[in-house]
């Protein structure tokens, strides 16, 4: 059949003239017949080159199948039922795309070609090629980041939402989340914050908003949302949802939170002092039990350091506790602080070393218990202790005092009557006898004047010592009375004189033993045959202050030097042998003591101890 | 009869067993006051004693140390303790002292031990 190539444009002339239309014949086995310049000029071919090519020959294999099957459709039925897009290579190489429509050319009712029409949609295949470039992009994207992205439309039920981080998160596979209403999901209480986060975009847009959402297995996942509202292409209102999973997060925060909340209990509501400082000793912060128990405020205590509120004599232990403590990381310390009113306490403190993110000790956090409670327990036991011991002690003192002293005395005895006895069957004389008497007198003496004198240790141990005003001199005229009489055959001479007429210490009755022993101490131990003794007072100055100054100087054998201040120190706790000179001196220290009144012995003749001893008592002035 | 040194603090205890002592026919060629004194005193002396009495509780050095010296310096001597402290006894005995005498006790019986731990001493030398 040949095709009449002038009757077939006279017949669609317009279409052949159409400037936005390729229009083109070709016959049943795909050459083209004809075509208008559009299509030429299109697909870049002059007319006569054109006219030998082939439909097949601008497509790619790929193409070949829809290019028969739409030829079948036209050549069987006698039309196209539906456009067909092809891609068509330019004689340049580059594509053309195409929509295109055929009909059938008939003649005598003999198909012989097909009339073809088509639409050059380059530019829209391009856009759309690109666009699907672009959402295979952001599909993968979606698809594939963790965060869980979700598409609403405007009654609150899911149109999309990425698989895998749905499934991740929330368990549900995609298909089982599209079309569920996101109010099923939400928890109650978080409810409202969602809604009015939809309903005002603004919020979501700016602020991310935290929501509970039910997870597939029950439990409850945290989900952080940003919302933002947008038109689609069919002019719905949708709403985009993008959601971290902050479940850890918020798991993270509740532990702090309740971290946080515990330590704040324990800071405000601890009954011990709880104190943060700089290592420096700045105090940083401190609870109420702390702002109480040294009465400072805390903007007060923010201005001071923990030096400045403790003593000094705690300074030096404090520095070497420190030491131990910056090693160790901890510690436990006893020491005392300043309260704001100067008042002084003691404190029990267990501190621990605070550490910043890396690592680096720089804070001091400490629990202070205010332990002036159990300070006076601790004395008080101390107190108690050292009373009973006192008395134990005592106890053994006395034992010692009479297996020992008594004894001696005994042995004393015994020996002169056993000469006494040797004598008597040996013929005895008068003088002998007088000596023997005289040193059995002097043993009773001693005996008397020991149990005298503990007696008086015990009063003065166990009595509450009340202090008068005294007249030295009448004391010392009554001691010298009583020593003229116990010491009645031995050639005695005691001088008394005075500086004052009167003269008053305070002091108690006890003064009266103080005299008499050291009179007796200088009676006994003095081998001279006449036993000399001055007393003599006089006021001194010393040390910007006014003393009574006693002196008590004898003739008798004197006190080493090794031995001048351990004659004054027979007591209960004494273990070296101290012996010789009985209780008395000890008593008369111990009775001085209690008058603040001091004793000392220096010799009679400096450098030669051996003439006689001075012994020195020194009172304070009664004002 | 012996040489006899004392070493006893109480003056009047000291005069008499010089005395009694020097009755019985005994002695006495040294004493002393104190503990100091005794080791002093003995190493001063001309003649060595065959008894010391020694008292325990003495100003200073104790009956014990000053023993402990002597023994030290001269292991011949007898040492005798005469204390009123019977707490010494055990330690006297362990360090060398042959008898220990608690006070009070009789010169007699003083004079016994005397004799009798210079008997032994005597039949020690025999053997």
């Amino acid at each position: 059949m040949t095709y009449n190539k002038e009757e077939v444009r006279k017949q669609y002339k317009d279409l052949f003239e159409s400037p936005f239309l390729l229009v083109y014949v070709r016959d049943l086995k795909g050459n083209f017949l004809d075509a208008n310049e559009s299509t030429l000029k299109a697909l870049g071919y002059k007319k006569e080159e054109f006219e030998k090519t082939r439909f097949v020959d601008l497509l790619d294999e790929d193409q070949f199948e829809k290019a028969v099957d739409t030829a079948m459709e036209i050549f069987q039925t006698g039309k196209q039922t539906s456009r067909a897009d092809y891609k068509l290579k330019k004689k340049d190489g580059t594509l053309l795309y195409v929509e295109t429509f055929g009909f059938p050319l008939r003649k005598d009712d003999e198909i012989y070609g097909v009339f073809g029409i088509a639409q050059d949609i380059s530019e829209r295949k391009i856009f759309e090629e690109k666009l699907k470039e672009s959402e295979e992009k952001y599909r993968l994207i979606t698809e594939n980041v963790s965060d869980l992205i979700a598409v609403l439309n405007n009654k609150f039920k899911l149109e999309y939402v990425n698989k895998i981080a749905t499934q991740k998160h929330l368990g549900y596979e995609g298909h089982e989340f599209l079309g569920r209403s996101l109010v099923q999901l939400i928890h109650p209480d978080d409810l409202r914050v969602a809604v009015d986060a939809v309903q005002n975009p603004a919020i979501s847009e700016v602020h991310e908003v935290s929501i509970r959402f039910k997870h597939k297995n029950g439990h409850w996942v945290w989900l952080e949302c940003m919302g933002k509202t947008f038109t689609d292409w069919e002019g719905q209102e949708k709403g985009l949802v993008i959601a971290r999973d902050i479940t850890e997060r918020k798991k993270a925060e509740e532990a702090l939170r309740e971290s946080e909340e515990r330590y704040r209990t324990l800071f405000e509501g601890s009954t011990d002092g709880i104190a943060i400082s700089s290592l420096d000793g700045k105090i940083l912060n401190a609870n109420q039990a702390y702002q109480d128990m040294l009465g400072y405020t805390l903007e007060e205590l923010r201005n001071l350091s923990i030096q400045e509120i403790t003593p000094k004599k705690w300074y030096e232990p404090e520095a070497i506790a420190m030491k131990e403590f910056m090693k160790v990381g901890h510690g436990l310390f006893e020491k005392e602080y300043i309260r704001k009113d100067g008042t002084i306490f003691p404190v029990q403190l267990t501190g621990w070393l605070i550490k910043d993110k890396q690592g680096n000790p720089n804070k001091i956090g400490g629990f202070f218990k205010d332990i002036s409670e159990r300070k006076k327990a601790e004395e008080a036991l101390l107190k108690s202790e050292e009373k009973y011991r006192s008395a134990y002690e005592r106890e053994n003192f006395y034992k010692d005092l009479f297996s020992h002293d008594m004894n001696n005395i005994l042995q004393a005895i015994t020996t002169a009557v056993d000469i006494c006895e040797i004598k008597i069957k040996n013929g005895i004389n008068i003088e002998e006898l007088n000596e023997l008497k005289t040193i059995i007198r002097d043993q009773v003496d001693r005996g008397a004047n020991l149990v005298q004198n503990v007696k008086r240790f015990s009063e003065l141990e166990e009595s509450e010592i009340i202090l008068d005003k005294i007249d030295v001199n009448k004391l010392v005229e009554d001691a010298i009375k009583i020593i003229s009489e116990v010491t009645k055959g031995r050639k005695i001479e005691i001088r008394f004189e005075p500086s004052e007429a009167e003269t008053y210490v305070q002091a108690n009755e006890f003064l009266l033993d103080v005299f008499e022993n050291i009179l007796i101490n200088a009676v006994r131990h003095n081998d001279s045959s006449e036993v000399e003794i001055l007393v003599k007072t006089s006021k001194i100055r010393e040390q910007d202050k006014n003393f009574l100054k006693m002196e008590f100087i004898d003739n008798g054998k004197g006190v080493p030097d090794s031995r001048k201040k351990i004659i004054f120190t027979r007591g209960f706790k004494e273990e070296k042998s101290i012996s010789g000179l009985g209780l008395g001196l000890s008593l008369v220290k111990k009775i001085l003591d209690v008058y603040n009144a001091k004793i000392w012995v220096e010799n009679k003749v400096p450098e030669d101890y051996s003439k006689g001893s001075n012994f020195i008592v020194l009172f304070p002035e009664l004002e | 009869m012996a040489k006899i040194f004392i070493a006893e603090d109480d003056d009047s205890i000291r005069h008499l067993y010089r005395k009694v002592l020097i009755l019985k026919g005994h002695e006495i060629i040294g004493v002393a006051a104190d503990g100091d004194e005794a080791i002093s005193n003995f190493k001063g002396l001309s003649e060595r004693p065959d008894i010391v009495i020694m008292d325990y509780r003495m100003p200073g050095k104790n009956g014990l140390e000053a023993m402990k010296e002597i023994m030290a310096f001269d292991k011949t001597p007898i040492f005798i303790f005469a204390s009123a402290d019977n707490k010494a006894q055990e330690s006297a005995i362990a360090l060398g002292a042959r008898t220990f005498k608690a006070k009070p006790f009789s010169i007699e019986k003083l004079c016994n031990n005397i004799e009798k731990v210079l008997e032994e001493n005597r039949s020690i030398e025999n053997f």
